[in-house]
C-alpha cells in the first residue's frame, strides 16, 4: 500500500513543473517516522520510481521537463504531442521507463551482494580512498566547474562535523546550541537546499514572467484518432533495441557514484539517434527518442542503489536522501546491511520489483489525471509547497529549530543555484561526511607511525590513482572553466 | 560568472581563514582522546582543503579572461528578491512559532499568493490560504500521527 502511495505521489510530483522526485523524497522522509522500516523505504522508493516517469508528462505536454532528467524526453515528446500523439508518447514513456527500471533492478539484485562482500574485505584506508574517489566523481559531474563542485563537496563534509565528536563526545561547532549536539539534521537540510530553494527560484521566475506563454497540449481531445492514443506491440518492438541499449547505458551510469540521470538521458538519446536509420526524424517527433531517454533515466534509479547498498555511497541525490531515511529507521547503509539486516535488503528488492508493476498500473490508469496537473496554477501550487516544506522540516524532531535550519539552507541553496555551486554535491558530501571522518580517523590511527605502508595497499593506491585521473580528466575536459 | 567567482572565492577564503584560526580553535577541542586522534583534525583538514580550493577559484579566474557577453549570475534585483523572501520566511517562522501552524500557515500562503498572483483571483486566494494549512495539518496529524505546532 505504501509502495503504491509512493508511486502515486512520485508521478504526481513529477508531473508538476518544477517539482521532482528528490524534492518529494526530502519532504516525505519525515512522514515515514511512524512507519516501520520496510514500509517507509517502500514509500520513498515508490516516489523515486514514480517521479522519474512523472517528469516525462510535462516534458511531453508542456515542453517543460517536470524533472531535469526528462529534458531530452521533450525533444521528441512535445513534437509528438503537437501532432496529436501526446498520449502515445506518454504511454511509450511509461513502458520504456518500466522496462529500463526493471532491467536495472535485476542488475541491482544480482550485483549488490557480491560487491558488498568485496567491500567488507576493505579496511578503513581503502574506504577512505573509495569515498574520496566518490566525492571527486560527484563534484566533477555536477555543475560547470570542478573547483566549485569540490568546494561544495568539502563544505558539505565540513558541516557534517558539527555535533558531538565521535570519539570524545565533546561538542564541535555547536555555538552553544544544544539542538546541534546531534549534528545538523539531514532532513531539514535537504528540504531547504533541495525543495524550498527550488521553490524560491521558481517563484522568482514566475515573478519575472518566465512562465508566461507556456502552451499545454491536450492529449485527450475527442477528435484524436485512436491509433494516436495507443502504443502498438509493433511500435514497442521497433523501439525494443533502443530501450535495451538505453537501459544498459542508464544502469552503467547509475551504478557509478554521481548525478547520472540527466547524463544517461542525453547519452541514450544521442546513441539512439546515431544508431537510427532515420536520424533526421529525431527532434521532430520520433517515438524512439522518447523511449531512449525514459528507459535510460529510469534505469539509473535502480542502479544508483548499487553503490548505496554495497559500499554505503549514494549513487544519486535521491539515494543520498535515502541515507537519511535508512538512518532514521536504525539501518546503516553499506556492506554490513546484508549481514545485519538481510530481511530489510531483500524486502527492498521485493518492493523495487513491485514498484515497477505499480508504476505501470498507476501510471497507465492515472495518465488522464496526471496530465491535468500541468494545468494547476503555479501561483497556488508554490505557496502550498512552502507550507509542506515547513511541515516536513518540523516533523523532524518536532521542533521549530529544524524549521529554522531548513530556512537557512533554503537561502544558502538559492545562492548555490545562482552561483553554480552544486547543491547535490553538497548534500552527498554532507551525507558521506560522517563515514568519511570515521574511516579517515581510523586510517590516521592505524597508519600514523607507518604512513609508507599505505603505498603497499593496492586498493588504496588504485583509488588514489583513479581520483587523480578523474580530477585531471575533468579539469582537462572543462579547460579553463574548470581550473 | 568570472567576477562572481572572484568575489565568492575571496569570501570563501576569508571564511576559511577565520574558521582555521578563530572558529575551529574556539569551538573544537584539540586534545586527542583515547583513540589518539584530536577532534579538530578532520574539520581542520577539510577547512584547509576548502581554503585552498577557494584560493584556486579566485586566482584562476583572475588569470583567465572572461567572455565579453558573460551575464552576471546575480543581479541587484536577485538580492532584493531573496532579501524580501527571507523576511517573509522569517515572519512566517515567527507566526507559526507564536500563533501555531494553521494561523501562521494561513498568513504564509496568503502573503505568497498575493506576491505571486496579486488580487486577480480573490476567491482562489481566500480558499487556498484557508484550506491548505488545514489540509496539511490534518494530513500530518491523522495520516502520519505527526502533530504540527
Amino acid at each position: 500500500m505504501f509502495m503504491a502511495a509512493g508511486v502515486f505521489t512520485g508521478i504526481l510530483v513529477g508531473a508538476i513543473p518544477g517539482l521532482n522526485a528528490p524534492m518529494a523524497i526530502a519532504i516525505a522522509v519525515p512522514l515515514t517516522y511512524s512507519m516501520d522500516a520496510i514500509a517507509g523505504i517502500a514509500f520513498l522508493i515508490g516516489i523515486m520510481k514514480g517521479g522519474t516517469f512523472g517528469g516525462s508528462i510535462t516534458a511531453i505536454l508542456l515542453n517543460t521537463p517536470g524533472s531535469p532528467e526528462a529534458t531530452s524526453t521533450a525533444f521528441d515528446g512535445y513534437p509528438l504531442a503537437r501532432q496529436g500523439k501526446g498520449l502515445k508518447a506518454m504511454k511509450m514513456a511509461l513502458y520504456a521507463s518500466v522496462t529500463g527500471d526493471t532491467f536495472s533492478d535485476i542488475v541491482l539484485f544480482t550485483v549488490a551482494a557480491p560487491l558488498a562482500l568485496l567491500a567488507l574485505r576493505m579496511g578503513p584506508a581503502e574506504m577512505t580512498a573509495v569515498l574520496m574517489f566518490a566525492l571527486t566523481i560527484v563534484a566533477g559531474l555536477s555543475g560547470q566547474s570542478l573547483v566549485r563542485g569540490l568546494i561544495a563537496a568539502v563544505l558539505g563534509a565540513f558541516l557534517s562535523t558539527v555535533g558531538l565528536d565521535i570519539a570524545t563526545a565533546e561538542p564541535r561547532l555547536t555555538f552553544g546550541f544544544v539542538e546541534l549536539e546531534d549534528g545538523i539534521p539531514i532532513i531539514p537540510l535537504t528540504i531547504g537546499l533541495l525543495a524550498l530553494s527550488e521553490v524560491l527560484i521558481q517563484i522568482e521566475r514566475y515573478l519575472h514572467a518566465d512562465s508566461a506563454g507556456r502552451r499545454v497540449v491536450d492529449a485527450f481531445a475527442q477528435d484524436i484518432p485512436r491509433e494516436n492514443k495507443t502504443v502498438t506491440w509493433q511500435e514497442y518492438k521497433r523501439c525494443s533495441r533502443t530501450i535495451v541499449r538505453s537501459s544498459l547505458i542508464g544502469t552503467g551510469i547509475g551504478a557509478l557514484p554521481g548525478i547520472g540521470a540527466i547524463v544517461a538521458g542525453f547519452m541514450s538519446y544521442a546513441a539512439a539517434k546515431r544508431a537510427s536509420k532515420h536520424p533526421e526524424r529525431f527532434g521532430k517527433g520520433e517515438l524512439e527518442g522518447v523511449a531512449a531517454t525514459e528507459a535510460a533515466n529510469s534505469a539509473v534509479s535502480g542502479a544508483n542503489l548499487i553503490p548505496l547498498l554495497a559500499i554505503g555511497v549514494p549513487g544519486s541525490l535521491s539515494a543520498a536522501i535515502l541515507i537519511g531515511a535508512f538512518l532514521i529507521h536504525g539501518v546503516d547503509p553499506g556492506p554490513l546491511i546484508f549481514k545485519n539486516s538481510p530481511q530489510l535488503v531483500y524486502g527492498i528488492f521485493a518492493i523495487m520489483a513491485a514498484g515497477n508493476l505499480f508504476n505501470l498500473v498507476i501510471g497507465g490508469i492515472g495518465l488522464r489525471f496526471f496530465a491535468l496537473l500541468v494545468k494547476v496554477p503555479l501561483g497556488m501550487l508554490h505557496p502550498i509547497i512552502v507550507l509542506l516544506c515547513i511541515a516536513g522540516a518540523f516533523a523532524n524532531g518536532s521542533t521549530m529549530f529544524s524549521v529554522g535550519i531548513m530556512l537557512v539552507f533554503a537561502v544558502l541553496g538559492y545562492f548555490m543555484r545562482k552561483l553554480d555551486f552544486s547543491f547535490a554535491t553538497f548534500i552527498v558530501g554532507f551525507a558521506l561526511g560522517e563515514s568519511f571522518e570515521v574511516f579517515f580517523r581510523q586510517t590516521v590511527t592505524l597508519f600514523a607511525d607507518r604512513p609508507a605502508e599505505l603505498l603497499s595497499r593496492p586498493i588504496v593506491m588504485a583509488f588514489v590513482a583513479l581520483t587523480l585521473w578523474s580530477l585531471w580528466r575533468t579539469s582537462r575536459r572543462r579547460g579553463s572553466a574548470a581550473a | 560568472m568570472r567576477r562572481a567567482d572572484i568575489v565568492v572565492g575571496l569570501l570563501l577564503t576569508l571564511f576559511g581563514l577565520v574558521s582555521l584560526f578563530a572558529i575551529i580553535p574556539a569551538q573544537v577541542g584539540s586534545a586527542a582522546g583515547d583513540a589518539g586522534v584530536a577532534p579538530d583534525l578532520f574539520p581542520l583538514v577539510l577547512m584547509s582543503l576548502l581554503t585552498g580550493l577557494a584560493v584556486l577559484l579566485w586566482v584562476s579566474r583572475l588569470v583567465h579572461h572572461a567572455k565579453a557577453d558573460e551575464p552576471a549570475p546575480l543581479r541587484p534585483e536577485d538580492f532584493f528578491y531573496i532579501l524580501a523572501a527571507s523576511i517573509v520566511l522569517a515572519a512566517s517562522f515567527l507566526a507559526i512559532t507564536h500563533l501555531g501552524f494553521i494561523a501562521g500557515g494561513v498568513l504564509t500562503v496568503a502573503v505568497a499568493m498575493l506576491a505571486m498572483e496579486g488580487r486577480h483571483h480573490p476567491l482562489r486566494l481566500v480558499a487556498t490560504s484557508l484550506l491548505a494549512p488545514l489540509a496539511v495539518f490534518a494530513f500530518f496529524r491523522y495520516l502520519f500521527s505527526i502533530l504540527l505546532p
